[in-house]
């Protein structure tokens, strides 16, 4: 039973990741149309601050995690700024827009493994190791701090979405740009807006995540391919959807490697990923079109 | 813009004057080099030919693919563990690492092909990092995980070991093949197709093709290419381990092509060496590499979209309409 | 006269738009047939669900007595229909040989071996190919364009490139979808009387135009849709003064006459 509850916890907490991380993919992609292949080096940069300044506690936690947010946000915007808006301007396909960010993934995977020496970070358990306990469930305070940091997150993204006249303008764009600018949303700053949310969400994703598992410059990676395969096994396009995907895929890998046998769960990433497409292709909350 | 092909004969001339003259170069290099150039050059052809085998997929059908470590790892594993449980001659392992690597390439496609653009991209990465970690963990006790499996030097007639020139000249001949393909596939009815594919699926379908079909015709070709080349590299490297896939093998094949240029087979060829070749030369500051094919990435995709090879052939030899497709900048 | 083309009560809902509504028709061999209608009747429409380039909700589609509804869309053109696009769908950044060669592609049939290894079969094909081609382009006086980029050139010349792509699949049926649309005087003349020059030559032709004066030159049979439905049919004369058309129309610049 311990077993049982410790993995479903685990399960969550990355499956959260993956899913946080899809749903930025999702936020930029329904503004844009274009996939930000810097999403997982995004996340590692909030792992790297949170190692220059979080995790040997040189500065406060609250400063510190508006550091975590801002720095991903102004790489993000560099990126943005620099490398995507300049081919979006050219009219460059979409598929060729990722490249250019894979580019940028490189130059930051690249810069922090220079100053790592592409080795781990050192982490630490900013919120302390003493688990919490609440009845059966014995929870060790990172994953309550991922659990609580995920909703307001997620909460704080739905209602800025929906609710807020910026948030509209992102879906207008994203639905029908041409439109939109006709109304008077000016396309490239809802663009650099829903760019910069997802920065900041998948910077805060990383350095939660980080004291869990072994952070270096290419962390990201492999969370950019779950992270998208989230964003797909739950319904491409829609960002919150991605978070169903990603715990569905969390949970899957960790009973697996709770269960049955560790090393697999790329290979159990990719099979879910033919098992969706084969067999239910819009994902588990998507409409058949 | 009012381009002509120059006169048909003249061109053909010129470019087949080219290859023989490259072809010159290219066998009597061993002759003029030292061992450490000839490791330079049998990986960058090595590169050359993983670059060749993404062109399909991405210069003529125009989807990037980010798989080409995944052909690579299931060519050199193959090679590597027949050799070690059956102890198979090199040429029937090179033989069976084809077809495995088409196999299985095929199996991912059947699925992965209803995805496009930056889906297919991301789908195929997964399948490349799938095999990486499945090698390097999951089936640990198979292929021996991070440690690898060494392999016994291949022994030619006369009980002769094969010297780096005897790769060298195999390496080739298998690049040549490569281009050979690319050429005549290009200059047919499925090179059109998948071409077509690229620029108007509605069009492509609505006169015969098969997208899905040819899509996958592309990826498993893509496929084979990369375990061929990844036998041959790990019989001379005399050893296999997770290493030489790690994730960046499946960017410098793309890097490669956006250098070269895309839908290009000498850009192809050129980009696919220099890139493959660029850690070797940077002595001492490896660690700047992941950076520095970065920067080469962004500064070509903003100021040369066209590729080295593309861009000589737009100012100077200007030859042929189709030499002009931008599969980068969409033209 | 054979009917080559037969639509049973075909339907279209796209979300709750009504496309097409029990549409059935008729085209006979070898003639010249319209399909016309107000904007966003279900012309366009029709001729996707025909291809099969967007499915239908119900009905079934005969062409040569044998059904086709069921089949992918690139298979179609294998069975003998060839279409141009509304807005013109060349491949742009291939040339026009090019463009009008992969008409051929569905008549041919070289695959991966024959082509590596550069076989007699497939190396005949492509002289096929290149000779149909070139014939194609002959037959439009646009044999000169040959080696341009298609996306370059002015419409007038891209509608012939589509009208040349489709005649180089051996078609029975070709479906033209506003051939005329964006030409000048002269060139929609000249398009004309290759329409009906292609019809002598035995292949059947179902055509959508706005241009009235046209249509009533070249079509025999009319058929006219409204809003997803079938309003009328008939030949030019009877359409011309069918009190329904004439309703639809009524306030339209360009009369009937």
């Amino acid at each position: 039973m311990e077993l049982f509850i410790v993995t479903t916890i685990a399960g969550l907490c990355t499956g959260i990741l993956y899913g946080l991380v899809g749903l930025s993919f999702m936020a930029v992609y329904n503004a844009s149309k274009i996939i930000n292949f810097s999403q997982g080096a995004l996340g590692m940069m909030g792992a790297f601050v949170g190692y220059l300044f979080v995790f040997n506690e040189k500065i406060p936690l609250p400063l510190g995690i508006l550091l975590v947010a801002a720095i991903p946000i102004v790489c993000a915007l560099g990126i943005n700024s620099f490398l995507a808006e300049p081919l979006v301007k050219r009219n460059f396909p979409p598929i060729t827009v990722m490249l250019i960010t894979l580019g940028g993934t490189l130059i930051l995977e690249g810069a922090t493994g220079l100053a790592t020496r592409f080795s781990w970070f050192k982490t630490s358990f900013v919120f302390g190791r003493t688990p919490l306990k609440w009845g059966l469930v014995r929870i060790s305070p990172q994953y309550a701090a991922i659990l609580i940091a995920t909703i307001v997150l997620c909460v704080g993204y739905w209602v800025f979405v929906n609710r807020t006249k910026m948030g509209l303008g992102i879906r207008a764009a994203g639905t029908d740009a041409y439109m939109a600018a006709l109304v008077g949303i000016k396309l490239r700053r809802t663009r650099m807006l829903a760019w910069c949310i997802s920065a900041g969400i998948t910077g805060i994703a990383g350095f939660l995540i980080a004291p869990l598992m072994l952070s270096s410059a290419l962390m990201g990676m492999p969370v950019v391919v779950n992270g998208f395969i989230a964003a797909i096994i739950g319904g491409f396009g829609k960002p919150m959807a991605a978070l169903v995907g990603g715990i569905a895929l969390g949970l899957l890998t960790q009973f697996f490697t709770g269960y049955i046998s560790a090393g697999f769960g790329e290979i159990l990433v990719f099979i879910a990923l033919i098992f969706v497409l084969a067999f239910r292709p819009q994902g588990i909350m998507g409409v058949l079109e | 813009m009012n381009k002509r092909v120059s006169n048909d004969a003249d061109s053909r001339m010129r470019t087949l004057v080219l290859i023989g003259v490259l072809l010159l170069l290219a066998l009597i290099f061993p002759m003029v080099s030292n061992p450490r150039v000839m490791n330079f050059a049998i990986l960058g052809l090595v590169g050359a030919i993983l670059t060749l085998g993404l062109n399909i997929c991405f210069g003529y059908c125009g989807q990037i693919n980010f798989g080409s470590g995944g052909f690579f790892a299931i060519g050199g594993y193959c090679i590597a563990l027949l050799e070690e449980s059956l102890h198979t001659p090199f040429v029937f392992n090179l033989l069976a690492a084809a077809i495995f690597g088409g196999v299985i390439t095929l199996l991912m496609s059947m699925f992965l092909v209803r995805l496009r653009g930056h889906s297919l991209a991301l789908g195929t990465f997964a399948f490349s990092l799938a095999i990486y970690t499945s090698v390097a963990k999951g089936f640990k006790s198979f292929t021996g995980g991070e440690d690898g499996i060494r392999l016994a030097p291949l022994v030619l007639w006369h009980e002769t070991t094969a010297s780096d020139t005897f790769y060298y000249y195999l390496i080739v001949a298998v690049l040549a093949a490569c281009c050979w393909l690319s050429w005549t596939l290009r200059r047919s009815r499925v090179g059109r197709a998948m071409l077509e594919i690229a620029q108007n699926e509605v069009a492509a379908a609505s006169f015969g093709v098969d997208i899905n079909k040819y899509l996958r015709l592309a990826l498993v070709l893509n496929g084979v290419i990369g375990a061929v080349a990844g036998g041959i590299f790990v019989k001379w490297a005399g050893w296999i381990s997770p290493e030489y896939f790690n994730i960046m093998s499946n960017f410098t094949p793309v890097l490669s092509l956006v250098v070269g240029g895309v839908g290009n087979i000498a850009g192809a060829v050129v980009g696919g060496i220099f890139i493959h070749i660029l850690p070797t030369l940077m002595i001492g500051l490896a660690e700047f590499s992941t950076l520095i094919y970065g920067v080469i990435l962004c500064v070509f995709l903003l100021f040369l979209p066209r590729g080295i090879i593309g861009e000589l052939q737009q100012r100077y030899y200007n030859r042929g309409i189709i030499r002009n497709v931008n599969k980068v900048a969409g033209e | 006269m054979m009917s080559l083309l037969r639509i049973e009560s075909i339907s279209k809902n796209f979300g709750g738009l009504q496309a097409l509504s029990d549409i059935s028709l008729e085209v006979k061999e070898g003639s010249i047939s319209a399909l016309i209608g107000p904007n966003g009747s279900g012309k366009t429409t029709l001729f996707h669900v025909i291809s099969k380039i967007i499915p239908h909700d119900s009905g079934k589609i005969f062409f040569a007595e044998e059904r086709i509804d069921h089949l992918p869309a690139y298979r179609i053109t294998g069975r003998g229909i060839a279409r141009t696009f509304q807005i013109v769908s060349l491949f742009r950044e291939a040339s026009v040989w090019e463009n009008v060669a992969s008409g051929a592609f569905s008549r041919t049939k070289a695959e991966i071996l024959p082509i590596l290894f550069r076989l007699p079969s497939m190396r005949s094909e492509e002289k096929q190919i290149k000779e149909r081609t070139m014939e194609s382009l002959g037959f439009l006086g646009i044999e000169d364009l040959a080696d341009r980029p298609a996306g370059m050139l002015p419409i007038g010349q891209q509608r012939l490139i589509e009208l040349a792509r489709g005649l180089v699949s051996d078609p029975k049926l070709l479906l033209l979808d506003e051939p005329l649309s964006g030409l000048n005087p002269r060139e929609s003349d000249l398009l004309q009387e290759k329409i009906i020059e292609i019809r002598n030559r035995g292949i059947t032709i179902l055509f959508v135009e706005h241009e009235m004066k046209s249509v009533m030159r070249l079509a025999e049979r009319i058929a006219v849709l409204n809003f997803g439905k079938k309003i009328a049919e008939g030949s030019p004369h009877e359409i011309r003064n069918d009190p329904q058309v004439i309703e639809v129309y009524l306030g339209k610049e360009v009369g009937i006459a």
